[in-house]
């Protein structure tokens, strides 16, 4: 597995609110939810910071130790590529930021990925996909049609 | 039951008038009576208005100002006398026996709160080769749980609420998560019920940078079933 992966451009649309990243896969219409520290595992992903960055990061938010975050780390990040929601980022990219720290260090607790399909159809169908500057329904570029 | 329901179709309209004809016209075909079709001109300036009150009964528009898609579509509930609610945009059209058969899915099950359907898309005849060629392939005959399409008892309709004037993208997503919330019983039976017009000017969805709006419906959504579950 690559050092690195970085949001799908072509198939996710992310934004983290209140703490929450909500992810939305425009190609099958499910979204997803990463909470604690896998909203922060996800904010370093937006960056495309390597493993090792994330885990120091989890290392300065959270007790616990570095084989059970790096563990939960990998996790998540499998479980994304597998959903198609991020991808093998190569070469150097940018340098990445660190997250800033919380006040206080909290327990850590391996994040889930959570996968709702509930509103699938609407998602598909909703002018969600497919909206760049022009806006919709002009076809994306790389939409091949 | 002693005779039909009566049926409230609603549209809203902002500087519509280019489709809006073919909108009320599809209504006014349906093979079902008696409906109502009420069109608020949600403050257009390019003559909509006048298009919806040449019609007459059954058709009655009101006028209003500018206020978006949800706060036009509320105001169409307020008026509404139905059994059952139905809302069409401006640029759509109803396929002709649309609400007879969503409406005989209640006649077989009782205690469904609303019907739902398939959707067909196409693009809008008006549009030259070259503006056809930049939009996206239409979608045929799939499924979509939208307001757009539905037909909702009015009861119903309540349980749930107004349509939430707060969003300019995701209203639709916003109503059918809170229905789903609510806990309402429905179905999306494989019957193409609307066609979708594709133009260059599909309602207010002209800023990628309101994307983000239907993710955080998706967050208020579920903010609210874990609270409910909590």
């Amino acid at each position: 597995m690559a050092e690195r992966v970085c949001v799908s451009s072509k198939h996710a649309i992310a934004e983290t609110i209140e703490g929450e990243a909500i992810i939305i896969h425009l190609g099958t219409g499910a979204y997803y939810s990463l909470r604690d520290a896998g909203a922060d595992i996800w904010a370093g992903i937006e960056q495309a910071a390597t493993r090792t960055e994330i885990v120091d990061w989890l290392q300065e938010r959270y007790e616990g130790s570095r084989e059970e975050m790096d563990a939960a780390a990998l996790r998540v990040i499998e479980q994304l590529l597998g959903e198609g929601l991020v991808e093998e980022a190569s070469g150097d990219g940018p340098r990445s930021q660190p997250l800033p720290a919380g006040s206080a260090r909290k327990p850590f607790s391996a994040p889930i990925l959570e996968k709702h399909t509930d509103m699938q159809d609407l998602i598909l169908i909703d002018p969600v996909h497919e909206v760049e500057a022009r806006g919709w329904p002009y076809a994306a570029a790389d939409s091949g049609g | 039951m002693d005779g039909k329901p009566l049926v409230s179709v609603m549209i809203g309209v902002y500087n519509g008038s280019a489709y809006l004809g073919e909108a009320i016209e599809s209504v006014l075909a349906q093979s079902h009576r008696p409906l109502e079709l009420i069109v608020v001109d949600d403050g257009s300036d390019d003559g909509s208005g006048s298009i919806a009150r040449a019609y007459g009964e059954p058709v009655r528009c009101i006028t209003q100002e500018r206020g978006g898609m949800a706060a036009a579509r509320n105001r169409a509930v307020g008026e509404a006398g139905g059994d059952y609610f139905a809302f069409l945009d401006a640029d759509d059209r109803f396929r002709p026996h649309k609400i007879e058969r969503q409406l005989s899915f209640f006649a077989s099950d009782p205690a469904l709160d609303a019907v739902f359907g398939h959707v067909t898309e196409f693009l809008s005849p008006d549009l030259d080769d070259a503006a056809r060629s930049r939009l996206r392939r239409p979608v045929d005959d799939m499924p979509w749980p939208t307001p757009n399409l539905m037909l909702v008892k009015r009861d119903s309709f309540f349980k749930v609420g107004l349509f939430s004037t707060e969003l300019k993208v995701g209203i639709g997503l916003d109503w059918y998560a809170r229905a789903m919330e609510a806990g309402l019983k429905t179905v999306v039976p494989v019957i193409v019920v609307l066609e979708r017009r594709l133009h260059a000017d599909n309602n207010g969805i002209r800023q990628s940078e309101q994307r983000p709006q239907y993710l955080h419906v998706l967050k208020a959504s579920l903010d609210r079933r874990r609270r409910a579950q909590a």
